[in-house]
């Protein structure tokens, strides 16, 4: 099941709402247990027999922050336990998602022919993988109390506002919430604004923006003109991106119902001047996930320029390979390795200020999601040629007219709320002391009609899978 | 208004959508086919054991249940269709122009060698038809009528596909490989001269293209030693009711059209039998509406497509006839058993996949069989095309 989908909003969420605030506050384990309950029915609904899966990652982590606790109280460091609690997380994490493309690979480089596993890998595993092992992190850096309660750990990990896509919400953050927290009409309603955003981010823009990629990226690579292939490109980076973060932000407005307060995961990366900004605006809860436990105990920038280097390609050599098991992603990775390589040495100095760099960035990001999308490597390099190549001009212009045309209206809206317009316009609405009444019915009247233009096109349209559920 | 009651408002409008839907959606019943989509709506899945429970594909089928079943989908549908004329060029896959819906087909190129190869196929099957109408003294006749985005092919906006080259290959291709054959065939696009003879919202061409067609075969049947009577007294009739063609019905009949179905009267009827599938029917040709407020669709005529019909006219001097095709055959069958004796049309998609058309005109031995394909379909083995 998905955010955006009639079910989900009109059958699953007002059953949820309905049981966890029938409980009165002051019975708050109740409450949790109820959406613990319903967490883990939302994810039997998409993964019946996996979501053992899931309770076997519980449970483990949970034995795991209990023992490093008990180990650090009797004196000693937990490392061994931590190094134990890593394989085994990370070894899951590679049998599910990364033995068919390791036997594939191993058959190709030493011409045997091992049979390849059909391994089903679990919706999400990536993502409560990593939040699993992020409570671990903390209880062994001592940055939150072990949780004594396997039932708040479960809930912790399994929390259906930010399973199966994000955003990787730290343990830290929302420790204390988990046995403390107060839900309010005032953070309802915030939680309310943020979904109906989010949702409307999905199913009108990221579907839209997805079909043109669909149809562009399905083509045979010499069948597309240069018009098309840069279509298709941007198509694709619009959509990553309302899809990613709109899911993003109906999973912070899901929690933020619940009481949650989850960190923000974008913020406008395609306002970006550098590669660097980039990566602090894009997948924010990954990109910190990574610097906090993985770059900075390798020693970050602190051991010298080679050993920093090499802690870069390490961090994003596994975030091309956490993102999926086939060479494109590594190359994705990779690429931005050496474009931030090359940043931290070789650009720091112009600061990035030259109006120029965001062209600069807003290509390479565009070049990045090419080989994010592509199928294979070949087809990637086959893209990226008729994107740049200008004898691929010639043609199919009429195509590229077609996708322009069709999707005006997503690709105006795509652009307009793609940099802080939102924002900016509330700001303005902020100040306006005289007439607040008036903003506010506007607002009122603009997110309702937001939302039910979003559920007619939910309703018009069949399916509509994540991106990000293959992570 | 203050903070505090916008939040209110917020949280109450928010509830209240997300519980009424659900609610209502329960309380209105299930709909079982969809008019305008054209299709059975999902049945609620069927729990065939504790083994179903660990299914994903029994949750999947929650799903669409609901999403075919959601309280007013069908207003929800067509309001996005209204607010979607007017700001896109196509609209549920129909593409809009000022007096006309024509499908939008998908950008490609097309494949010359598989379009010989499948024109060659075709080709095959209907030379051994040929030869089995041959062998008992018959005539057969290919007819291949454009589609009717086909005949408008050139009314696509220049940077939609109007599919012009793959028909023109596909024409060249299939004459050719039936030419080499000796198959009679006619090719309606090179004789249609005027915009009358196609349907405006419809996939089909109009009452009047049908007329032509008939009339066209006709001549070209008694130009050689046939005399084939053809209906000398008729008058054509525009119903009032309005007329779903099938490119509107994608678009919730919003496209607005003043567009109609035509039928034609007899100063002297002809008296005939009508069984269709075995079963006798009381109507002749023409499925007419009850009032003039109706909507009608193109199976007005002869009831839309059917298994097999056979009309009788008590005319022992008149040779008999077999046609089969899609529902381009339907108004043509209308004029047809004039023409003829004894009239048989088949329709093959309901016929299973192993039935033998040529066993059957084995069987029957009609002295002129018609094969009737729109030009898209002229290759397709399958169907009407799957002729063994």
């Amino acid at each position: 099941m998905v955010f955006s989908s009639t079910l989900f909003v009109f059958v699953f969420l007002p059953a949820v709402i309905a049981c966890y605030f029938l409980i009165p506050k002051r019975f708050l384990p109740l409450r949790n247990l109820v959406l613990l309950g319903f967490s883990l029915g939302f994810y039997f609904l998409g993964e019946p027999k996996y979501v053992l899966v899931m309770l076997a990652s519980i449970l483990a982590n949970y034995l795991f922050g209990y023992c490093i606790g008990k180990a650090q109280a009797s004196g000693r460091t937990g490392k061994a336990l931590l190094a134990l609690s890593v394989a085994v997380n990370l070894g899951g994490l590679v049998f599910f998602k990364y033995v068919p493309f390791m036997t594939e690979n191993i058959n190709r480089l030493f011409g045997t022919a091992m049979a390849i596993p059909e391994i089903v890998m679990p919706i999400g595993i990536s993502f409560f993988t990593f939040q699993a092992m992020s409570y671990v992190f903390d209880v062994y850096k001592k940055t939150v109390a072990v949780q004594k309660n396997p039932l708040n750990v479960a809930l912790y990990v399994s929390m259906f506002p930010q399973l199966i896509a994000g955003p990787i919400v730290r343990y830290e953050t929302i420790a204390n919430e988990i046995q403390k927290r107060e839900t309010n009409v005032s953070k309802f309603s915030e939680g309310v604004i943020r979904f109906v955003y989010g949702f409307a981010k999905k199913v009108v823009l990221a579907n839209a923006m997805g079909k043109i990629a669909d149809a562009v990226f399905s083509q045979p690579v010499g069948q597309l003109s240069g018009a098309v292939a840069w279509v298709g490109a941007l198509a694709y980076s619009f959509q990553i991106f309302y899809d990613f973060s709109g899911y993003s932000d109906m999973g912070i407005g899901l929690g933020r119902m619940f009481g949650f307060t989850f960190l923000e995961n974008f913020d406008f990366p395609y306002i970006s001047k550098s590669i660097t900004e980039f990566w602090r605006r894009w997948h924010i809860s990954l990109g910190t996930w990574f610097r906090d436990y993985l770059y900075i105990p390798l020693g970050g920038n602190r051991a010298g320029a080679a050993r920093q280097v090499f802690n870069l390609f390490v961090v994003w050599l596994l975030t091309g390979f956490w993102h999926g098991a086939a060479w494109n992603f590594v190359v994705w990775g990779l690429f931005y390795f050496i474009i931030l390589t090359a940043e931290k040495f070789l650009l720091k100095k112009t600061g990035f200020k030259n109006p120029l760099f965001h062209l600069y960035a807003l290509l390479l990001i565009v070049v990045g999601w090419v080989i994010f999308r592509s199928e294979s490597m070949s087809y990637a390099f086959g893209y990226l040629g008729r994107m740049f190549s200008p004898a691929a001009f010639g043609a199919g212009g009429g195509e590229a007219v077609y996708y322009l045309r069709e999707y005006l209206p997503e690709w105006i809206l795509a652009a307009v709320f793609s940099v802080p317009a939102g924002r900016a316009l509330s700001g303005v609405a902020s100040r306006l002391k005289q007439g607040q009444a008036v903003c506010e019915t506007a607002r009122l009247v603009f997110l309702f009609a937001v939302f039910l233009i979003a559920i007619l096109f939910l309703v018009n349209s069949t399916f509509n899978p994540f991106i990000y559920f293959r992570f | 208004m203050k903070i505090k009651l916008f939040q209110i408002l917020t949280a109450a409008l928010f509830l209240a959508v997300i519980f009424t839907v659900p609610i209502l959606t329960k309380l209105e019943g299930n709909a079982a086919f969809s008019q305008f989509e054209y299709r059975e709506l999902a049945k609620p899945p069927v729990l065939e054991g504790a083994g179903t429970l660990f299914d994903p594909a029994y949750y999947t089928q929650w799903e669409t249940y609901f999403s075919d079943h959601v309280w007013q989908r069908e207003t929800m549908m067509a309001l996005y269709t209204r607010l979607n004329i007017g700001l896109r060029p196509v609209v549920n896959d129909v593409v809009i122009q000022d007096d006309l819906l024509l499908p939008f087909i998908q950008f490609g190129q097309p494949d010359n060698d598989d379009l010989r190869f499948h024109a060659d196929r075709m080709a095959g099957k209907l030379a051994a038809l040929n030869e089995t109408v041959k062998s008992y003294g018959g005539s057969f006749t290919y007819l291949v009528v454009p589609e009717q985005f086909s005949f408008f092919r050139d009314r696509y906006p220049l940077y939609l596909n109007n599919h012009a080259e793959r028909l023109g290959t596909i024409e060249r291709f299939l004459s050719e490989e039936l030419d080499e054959r000796g198959v009679d065939t006619l090719m309606m696009r090179q004789v249609f001269d005027s915009d009358e003879y196609y349907s405006r919202t419809d996939h089909h061409f109009s009452y009047q293209g049908a007329y032509f067609t008939y009339l066209t075969l006709m001549e070209k049947l008694n130009a050689g030693n046939h005399r084939l009577p053809v209906p000398e007294d008729i008058a054509f009739i525009d119903l009032e009711n309005p007329f779903y063609g099938s490119r509107n019905r994608k678009l919730y009949g919003l496209y607005p059209s003043e567009e109609r179905l035509s039928y034609y009267v007899e100063a002297s009827p002809l008296p005939i039998k009508r069984t269709d599938n075995g079963t006798r029917l009381d109507y002749p040709v023409f499925e007419l509406p009850a009032d003039a407020e109706t909507p009608v669709t193109y199976a007005m005529y002869m009831g839309g497509d059917i298994g097999e019909t056979v009309i009788e006219t008590n005319r022992p001097e008149l040779p008999s006839a077999l046609i089969f095709g899609d529902s381009f055959t339907n108004p043509l069958e209308t004029f047809l058993y004039h023409s003829f004796n004894e009239t048989r049309s088949l329709d093959l998609r309901y016929y299973p996949e192993d039935f033998s058309v040529l066993a059957y005109i084995e069987r029957y031995r009609p002295d002129y069989v018609f094969c009737m394909r729109d030009d898209i379909s002229s290759l397709s083995v399958l169907g009407n095309g799957n002729i063994q």
